[in-house]
């Protein structure tokens, strides 16, 4: 009874501070939500599909200049890969081109650089938005698919035999789809495609099957001696991409690809004939470490070729040949413009009256002149008059063109690209009420979070003060672009200065040899920490000890990791069953994740052979996908029920619970990190106990650890790989996001929860203000950073995903990490 | 009239630092770091060398050692690092600067520091010939390797031999530049904390040097160790410049 009494009287004590701060955190989550939600816009799009007029239609030429479309897409294809002589290996291209049967461009590819967005791009013709990229990585994703959205596909689906066949019989065009299965989620499989074969991109580590799926299909289709069963035939190959991730621009392997590249599209030129029209062209390119996403020189400059079998092509006086220009060029541009250069969406208006086809609504891009050589002047100036038209109607809506209908091609032109521009400027339309508003309210949520932290808890005081000043530090650091990219440098500079200072100066009662052992101990671990993945974008070395360490080293240090977390519940039988029965599910669905996923090569023969013993002991077979999910799923349950059991048992001794908790928390995180990665977990442990608690060295922890996972501020390094982990086909995206979040932010969630917060309940309570207070100067200053540098060249690449790193970060682990785990489930 | 002023107000300033800097000494006496380092040792041979060249700590009669500072002199500033830094922001050559920061820091301790670090509240010793070799030829390189693995320790890139010859050589330099407190220290038998400043000051300004790396300017002065030298001289010269006001 009087237990009771003393227990209700303790927690209205303590709810008394938990009502203000739940407030405080919701307050500054809004505020971020609302700065978010202006900064990211989602775009207007003209609905309804653009169609040529009667009048347009009696006045046209309308001749298709070709009858067949292919196109080649080869992920990532730079323009130096096509052009530039000892990055290139494209010599039947080069022959092409010197032959004078090939447009060659360099292609300017609005960022954000990777494949979603740039394929709107090719294919509606318009300029991404940021909220494309991310969707680019939320796979399943309805919004971003393009079915009722005017395209080139729509128009080739819908008006390609329109004008043939005089309004009769209208056949829709007979269109092939091979490669990368982002197209399938674009267009759907239900009604633009006659035949496809989608290539799942997950597996960046495979570059052979990925193009053989596609190569395959060739055969079939580009077979001289029958007809042919299609109109315009797409081949999406993606194993370049994936050989510059895995290795870079310069990698070995790079060469060979093109080489077979090269090969394909020679057998394609020679199985086709004149009236069939070839592009090659890359999405996107990359910067020599293999990366794209941003919006550096190498990222932006795709190649764009158009190859065409027909006489006169190329008009002689505009070969390359005259202007002293062959393929390959030998003379290295810094800025990859080799060739002249264009924008990738003005593809989109070539091709469509190439093919006497109507402009896509949306569209932003401009004819590419020179494709028009073969035109008369009066179809000239009809399809740069349809361009016009179309452009001034997405630009100025339905206001009344100036009729300017004997304007001279150069004039169209010169105005195109003006209104193109302008388009481009145009593209992000802050909503600047919100942004304006989230700033302020940020402001002033955080005012609140440090005064009312300040009063309340006057023995906080000084690690209110250092957070702050990091808080401020790094926020001043966000107004640099390059110091946003290398954000992992700063926390380890902070890092340093504070453990070093932390050590040195501490008034513990280490004498001073106990100090410098501690010293010597503390940054060990740091630098073993630092020295495991590569982070940031500047700099990626090859000998980071993740890939060094040797694969039976480092599945041992697996095994160790695990069996060091059983050690200290050495002498409670239950948290010790517990605990060891997790370790061993986890320690085995590791090696069977790696055996279905990875090289059997990497995993020791007596690690996998024990897994088969593990697997064949509970009815599961090693080659079987099914069991891996049921696996997963099996570790799943038993981690929830023993949080829930260990919540009833230990329900009187909440420091032993918290204790046991926080263990089996970390094995679940284990689970969910790359297995390079577990052996760190041994090192936050060791580090643990030498290090003294507080919300200082969680929040500087947290962040290096969270760099030192080989996370990044780019959207890049999204690791997605084990956020499938218990997933099945028919998957819960709620559920993905939540194990993507976990898988990312594992090492973050572990210093929130693992660091021993004293039995007073009132450190949870400061531990979180001190958070707040730090993520919400940090915020005060990105906000204003971000809304600063809008119009920076780095907005998309750098400003942007920073922001959305934020807004996961303070959500993530204020709110669900901090406050319902640390506060509820413990 | 202001001039007198002036006069009257310098004179009362220098009264009242003159008044602080008793104090200082008086405190020094009760809070100062003596005796926080290792266990007193009976060094005979030692203090018997010391004796014969007459410039012995003496002891007090209880056993504790008098107080020892660094006078408060613009004769302490380190004028010599800043050409020494200016010449190597302009060549960036790490091995000639050894070769003229070599001769001047032994100047710099023989006629700069030393003299102005008073032992027992007067006095300044002669210089010991042995151990100023001894700390240059022997301490330097051996507190180097130590200084590199603190370097490594603290992030100093392992990625290749050459990475770590240089890291080794700007440990050669903090050592180097550290040389007249490693004098001062060893000539207190390692009794005197008053010098920790000094190597603070320098890994401090290595430390604040570093936020030049993650900036994308791509220029050479950002390639390793070159930021760090130059922060270390920095820091070195602002630490032997105030270290006595400290």
């Amino acid at each position: 009874m009087k237990g009771r009494i003393q227990k209700s009287m303790r927690r209205q004590s303590f709810s008394s501070h938990s009502l203000p701060i739940i407030i405080l955190l919701c307050i500054q989550l809004a505020s971020i939500f609302l700065f978010s939600i202006g900064y990211f816009p989602s775009k207007n799009i003209l609905q309804g599909y653009n169609g040529y007029s009667d009048q347009e239609r009696a006045l046209g030429p309308h001749t298709k200049k070709f009858d067949k479309l292919v196109f080649i897409i080869i992920d990532a294809l730079r323009s130096d890969f096509l052009y530039y002589k000892p990055m290139s290996n494209f010599t039947n291209l080069h022959k092409l081109y010197n032959e004078g049967h090939v447009w060659g461009f360099t292609a300017y590819s609005n960022p954000p650089t990777v494949t979603l967005p740039r394929l709107k791009g090719i294919t509606t013709g318009s300029t991404p938005i940021f909220l494309d990229a991310i969707l680019n990585v939320a796979e399943d994703d309805s919004s971003s698919n393009l079915k009722d959205q005017d395209s080139i596909i729509w128009q080739f689906y819908n008006n390609f035999n329109h004008n043939t066949t005089n309004d009769t019989a209208i056949s829709p065009a007979r269109i092939k789809f091979f490669g990368d299965d982002t197209w399938l989620k674009l267009f759907g499989t239900d009604r633009f495609f006659t035949e496809f074969d989608g290539t799942n991109s997950f597996f960046v580590s495979d570059f052979i099957e990925v193009d053989n799926n596609v190569t395959r299909h060739i055969d079939d289709n580009f077979d001289t001696t029958r007809d042919s069963t299609w109109d315009f035939i797409i081949l999406h190959y993606l194993g370049l991409d994936h050989i510059g991730h895995k290795g870079g621009a310069n990698s070995v392997h790079m060469l060979p690809k093109q080489g077979e590249m090269d090969e394909i599209i020679q057998k394609i030129y020679d199985k086709t004939d004149e009236d069939t029209l070839i592009v090659i062209m890359g999405d996107h390119g990359m910067n020599d470490l293999g990366n794209h996403g941003g919006s550096s020189n190498g990222e932006t400059s795709a190649g764009l070729c158009f190859v065409s079998k027909r006489p006169n092509f190329v008009p002689d006086s505009q070969r390359g040949s005259k202007h002293n220009i062959h393929l390959p060029i030998e003379k290295y541009n810094e800025n990859y413009a080799y060739l002249d250069k264009v924008s990738q969406i003005d593809l989109v208006p070539t091709i469509m009256s190439l093919f006497d086809l109507p402009i896509p609504k949306n569209n932003v891009g401009v004819i590419i002149p020179q494709l028009l050589s073969s035109f008369s002047d009066s179809e000239k100036n009809f399809y740069l008059m349809e361009n016009y038209k179309q452009l001034w109607k997405l630009f100025n809506g339905d206001k009344r063109m100036s009729l300017l209908y004997n304007m001279s091609d150069t004039k169209l032109l010169s105005e195109m690209y003006i209104i193109q521009k302008n388009l481009m400027e145009q593209a992000t339309e802050y909503n600047y009420t919100l942004l304006y508003l989230g700033l302020v309210s940020i402001f002033v949520s955080t005012m609140f979070v440090i005064i009312y932290n300040y009063h309340n808890f006057p023995s906080n005081r000084s690690n209110l003060i250092i957070t702050s000043s990091i808080g401020l530090l790094l926020g001043i650091s966000t107004f640099g672009s390059s110091f946003v990219e290398e954000e992992h440098q700063i926390w380890w500079w902070i890092t340093v200065l504070y453990f070093s200072t932390n050590v040195f100066l501490s008034n513990n009662t280490y004498s001073t040899s106990g100090k410098i052992f501690q010293f010597l101990i503390t940054f060990t671990c740091l630098r073993l920490i630092r020295g495991w993945n590569n982070s940031g974008t500047k700099f990626s070395y090859e000998n980071v000890l993740s890939n060094i360490i040797p694969f039976n080293l480092l599945w041992c240090f697996n095994l160790v990791t695990l069996v060091s977390l059983m050690l200290p519940h050495k002498h409670d039988y239950v948290a010790f069953t517990e605990i060891s029965l997790l370790s061993i599910i986890c320690f085995n669905y590791k090696i069977f994740w790696s055996l279905k996923h990875g090289d059997y090569n990497t995993i020791p023969d007596y690690f996998s052979n024990l897994v088969k013993c593990t697997l064949s002991f509970i009815d599961m077979d090693i080659d079987s996908a099914q069991d891996l999910i049921t696996f997963a799923r099996l570790f799943y349950k038993i981690c929830g029920a023993l949080l829930a059991f260990n919540r009833i048992y230990y329900r009187n001794v909440p420091a032993k619970r918290h204790f046991i908790q926080k263990y089996i928390i970390t094995i679940f995180l284990i689970l969910q990190s790359a297995p390079q990665n577990i052996p760190l977990f041994l090192i936050f442990e060791i580090l643990k106990f030498c290090c003294s608690s507080g919300s200082i060295v969680t929040l500087l922890l947290q962040y290096l650890s969270f760099f030192q996972f080989g996370g990044t501020n780019t959207i890049a390094t999204i690791n997605l790989t084990n956020a499938y982990n218990g997933i099945s086909n028919d998957y819960n995206i709620y559920v993905v996001g939540f194990l993507m979040f976990v898988s990312n932010f594992a090492p973050s969630i572990y210093w929130n929860v693992a660091i021993p917060l004293d039995k007073k309940e009132k450190n949870i309570y400061t531990d979180l203000l001190n958070s707040l207070g730090f993520t919400g100067i940090y915020g005060i200053f990105l906000c204003l950073s971000c809304y600063m540098n809008r119009y920076h060249l780095f907005v998309w690449s750098v400003f942007s995903p920073k922001l959305c790193y934020y807004v996961a970060y303070s959500l993530f682990m204020n709110f669900i990490v901090k406050f319902l785990t640390v506060g509820c489930i413990l | 009239m202001s001039s007198v002023q002036n006069t009257n107000s310098s004179n009362i300033s220098a009264t009242n630092a003159s008044n602080a800097k008793k104090r200082k000494v008086k405190k020094s006496v009760t809070f100062s770091d003596y005796d926080t380092v290792i266990t007193p040792v009976t060094n005979g041979s030692h203090n018997g060398r010391n004796k014969s060249t007459s410039s012995s700590i003496e002891k007090r009669p209880d056993g504790s050692h008098y107080p020892v500072v660094v006078r408060k002199s613009i004769s302490t500033v380190p004028f010599h690092l800043i050409p020494l830094v200016y010449y190597y922001m302009k060549t960036y050559d790490i091995y000639t600067l050894f070769y003229l920061t070599i001769p001047t820091q032994v100047f710099y301790l023989l006629f700069q520091f030393r003299k102005n670090t008073i032992f027992a509240g007067k006095k300044i010793l002669k210089p010991n010939w042995a151990l100023v070799i001894v700390s240059l030829v022997f301490a330097v390189p051996l507190l180097s390797c130590v200084a590199t693995i603190i370097f490594i320790l603290a992030g100093a890139p392992l990625l290749s031999l050459s990475y770590l010859k240089q890291t080794f050589l700007l440990s050669l330099h903090c050592c180097l530049l550290s040389y007249p407190a490693i004098y001062s220290v060893f000539n207190c038998d390692f009794k005197v904390g008053i010098f920790k400043k000094y190597f603070v000051a320098i890994a401090f300004g290595c430390w604040l040097s570093c936020f030049v790396i993650p900036l994308d300017w791509d220029r050479e002065w950002q390639n390793w160790p070159i930021p760090l030298v130059i922060g270390g001289y920095l820091g070195a010269f602002v630490g032997y410049a105030v270290g006595a006001y400290i």
